[in-house]
């Protein structure tokens, strides 16, 4: 791990550039391709994900979602999400509902939400970041207007998400309750806490790696930059382990994955520029890891079954989930 | 074979006997909110496990946007989906502070408007919820009981589909048909399949692919439907399962068979059996795949977005065989 700032791994654009054309898989899956690089996994991989379901035990790696999630409005105008009724228990026994031609009055509740789709945990679709006016494939950004995205969107991947998840607990590994902001983990750290944990990084995996990020903030009861502001996470050079190791998707318990501040100046978010585009890696964000971290510390298993079905928005660039570990 | 919703003649005295004998208040201890999902433990887990047997993975989710069958109907409407940020405007120059170019975007939409969980705090009979719990604990803030939220790692087990209208011969039954106990046994001796303690029970009638077909949601939502007569409640708590999931807008026949109330079968089955209703399933490549290779059974998970004191939630279950 280093710090964000070190000489050593700091770069400028034309790195990024150089790891545009290096990482690039577009037409690796066909010219109409839109899963990127779900399409690691097949029915083997699930088949062996069902097998890790040993002792009938389900962890939700679901935030709860409500106005005391983590945005604070520093990325992109968005929001917790706004929950309101429809119909109230109170409505139903102050006699409010009837429904006509019913003599017995129907007593129910009901309810809406209006929510950024990447405002808590969260799957990234891959139309959700562009690099030089391109996405996943090489398909056009300006397929993705007002109305949507017309290539990569999230319904595409109704039924991916599930396969064999390895939780990488990297923040326990190195022996500290939460990493601290600007605290970049390297590809070696990966490898290095794997080892340590005794599970192997197979090709279609869903890589979850742990931070201590979110518990900080729930621990102080404050979220503070959690959202868009300084956060510990990969360092831009994991790029081609990334690529490399042939996963599915990577998933963190941050709002953005990559280290913040990042190891550059030139652009925001540079490993995104990398990941999403160009090798098609479906990203998961604002993961809840605390129990099922502590469950996997107690009985040394870091693999499960991992299903984390994103709702199908027509057109949408992203989704909010509940992901599930199965152990 | 199902029969019409008026060859019953049935009152709110009858609805008043099945509440009470199916009710499990209590069952699971006075703090409960989890209902019948407590059927499901390790070993059903583990059970479900071995069902992926392919390695097949099918999504029962239909696509949350503009064309879903809502008509404003009980003041539900279809997801409204809107843009905070698009690759157009990145192209156009506009996404350079922070420099990273990228789509963005949001939904506002009821939680039952598409596929969904019920929660347990979605429906009442005489002011009380699931486990005995006031209605008026779900307020305009949310539900302080019975939330969605309190199932955020419950919806995971063994998934036996019960496919009636294959089963009947039908495309798709006519509405107003009720599924009566009978039927979801024979049904399921016809299929080979046992439904066991902690099941979650999916069950195709036809109606969403009916009205794909046609092309014209019509009815569908809060009209009249085929669906599961009233003395099915019985079935549910006999067999101990845990959920019960149609293709439906309500999982119960409409008209309904107590001309009286609105949603009778509900009144029973979620305020006092405690049981987790999913509706609007899209069960129609389930049904196709399950009747080609005759395995009716799978791994189901259906995890509910855990938004805190909701009564229902948007959802994608997955079948996995």
């Amino acid at each position: 791990m280093h710090r964000y700032d070190d000489p050593k791994y700091r770069f400028d654009y034309d790195k990024i550039m150089e790891m545009t054309d290096k990482c690039k898989q577009w037409g690796k899956w066909g010219p109409d391709d839109q899963w990127g690089t779900q399409n690691y996994v097949g029915p083997e991989e699930r088949k062996h994900a069902a097998s890790l379901v040993k002792k009938g035990q389900v962890f939700a790696l679901g935030l709860n979602f409500d106005d005391q999630g983590p945005q604070r409005g520093l990325f992109g105008g968005r929001w917790n999400p706004i929950h309101t009724m429809l119909a109230t228990g109170t409505d139903a026994v102050a006699g409010k509902q009837t429904v006509p031609g019913k003599k017995y009055a129907s007593q129910y509740a009901d309810d809406a939400i209006s929510l950024p789709l990447q405002c808590g945990t969260q799957w990234d679709a891959l139309g959700h970041v562009f690099n030089q006016g391109k996405m996943w494939n090489g398909y056009d950004a300006t397929l993705v207007g007002s109305r949507g995205a017309e290539k990569n969107a999230i319904h595409k991947m109704r039924d991916k998400m599930v396969g064999r998840g390895v939780l990488l607990d990297i923040a326990r590994w190195a022996g500290v309750d939460s990493l601290d902001d600007g605290t970049a983990i390297d590809a070696e750290d990966l490898d290095a806490c794997a080892k340590a944990q005794g599970v192997e990084i197979r090709r279609g995996d869903f890589v979850i790696y742990r931070t201590g990020h979110m518990e900080r903030c729930l621990k102080n009861g404050e979220w503070g930059g959690y959202a868009g502001g300084d956060a510990p996470g990969v360092s831009f050079h994991t790029v081609e382990w990334m690529k490399d190791m042939e996963i599915a998707a990577i998933c963190a318990d941050t709002w953005g994955c990559e280290v913040i501040p990042n190891e550059t100046d030139a652009v925001f978010q540079p490993w995104h520029w990398i990941v999403i585009p160009m090798i098609g890696i479906t990203m998961g964000e604002i993961f809840y890891l605390k129990d099922l971290a502590n469950d996997c510390a107690d009985d040394g298993v870091y693999e499960f079954m991992f299903v984390a079905p994103p709702l199908p928005v027509t057109r949408g660039v992203g989704s909010p989930i509940n992901p599930q570990a199965i152990k | 074979m199902p029969r019409r919703y008026d060859e019953v003649n049935l009152t709110m005295a009858d609805l008043e006997v099945m509440a009470e004998k199916c009710s499990n208040w209590g069952k699971w201890g006075p703090d409960d909110e989890i209902g019948t999902l407590n059927y499901i433990g390790p070993e059903q887990l583990k059970y479900a496990g071995t069902l992926v047997r392919q390695g097949k993975s099918i999504s029962l989710g239909l696509d949350f946007n503009q064309e879903g069958p809502q008509t404003g109907k009980f003041r539900r409407f279809n997801p409204v989906h809107s843009m905070l940020a698009t690759g157009t405007d990145a192209c156009a120059g506009k996404h350079t502070s922070p420099n990273i170019q990228y789509a963005d975007d949001m939904v506002t939409m009821p939680l039952q408007c598409g596929t969904q969980w019920d929660a347990l705090a979605h429906i009442f009979n005489d002011g009380k919820m699931w486990n005995g719990y006031d209605a008026s604990l779900v307020d305009a803030n949310g539900a302080k009981k019975n939330g969605i939220e309190k199932v955020k790692s419950k919806t995971v087990g063994r998934g036996v589909l019960l496919d009636i209208a294959r089963w009947a011969g039908a495309d798709s039954l006519d509405d107003g048909t009720a599924i009566t106990c009978a039927d979801l046994d024979g049904c399921a001796a016809a299929q080979g399949v046992e439904i066991r303690r902690g099941d979650i029970v999916v069950v195709r009638t036809g109606h969403m692919e009916r009205c794909l077909r046609n092309k014209d949601w019509a009815g569908y939502s809060g009209g009249d439907s085929p669906g599961m007569a009233f003395e099915t409640a019985q079935w549910a708590f006999d067999n101990e399962i845990a959920a019960v999931c149609t293709d439906t807008w309500g999982c119960e026949v409409r008209p309904n068979e107590i001309a009286e109330a609105f949603q009778p079968w509900h009144w029973v089955v979620i305020p006092k059996m405690g049981l987790t209703l999913g509706e609007i399933f899209y069960l129609k490549d389930i049904g196709e795949d399950c009747a080609a290779d005759k395995v009716y059974d799978f791994l189901f998970c259906a995890p509910p977005l855990p938004i805190t004191g909701a009564v229902g939630s948007p959802i994608n279950p997955i079948a996995l065989k």
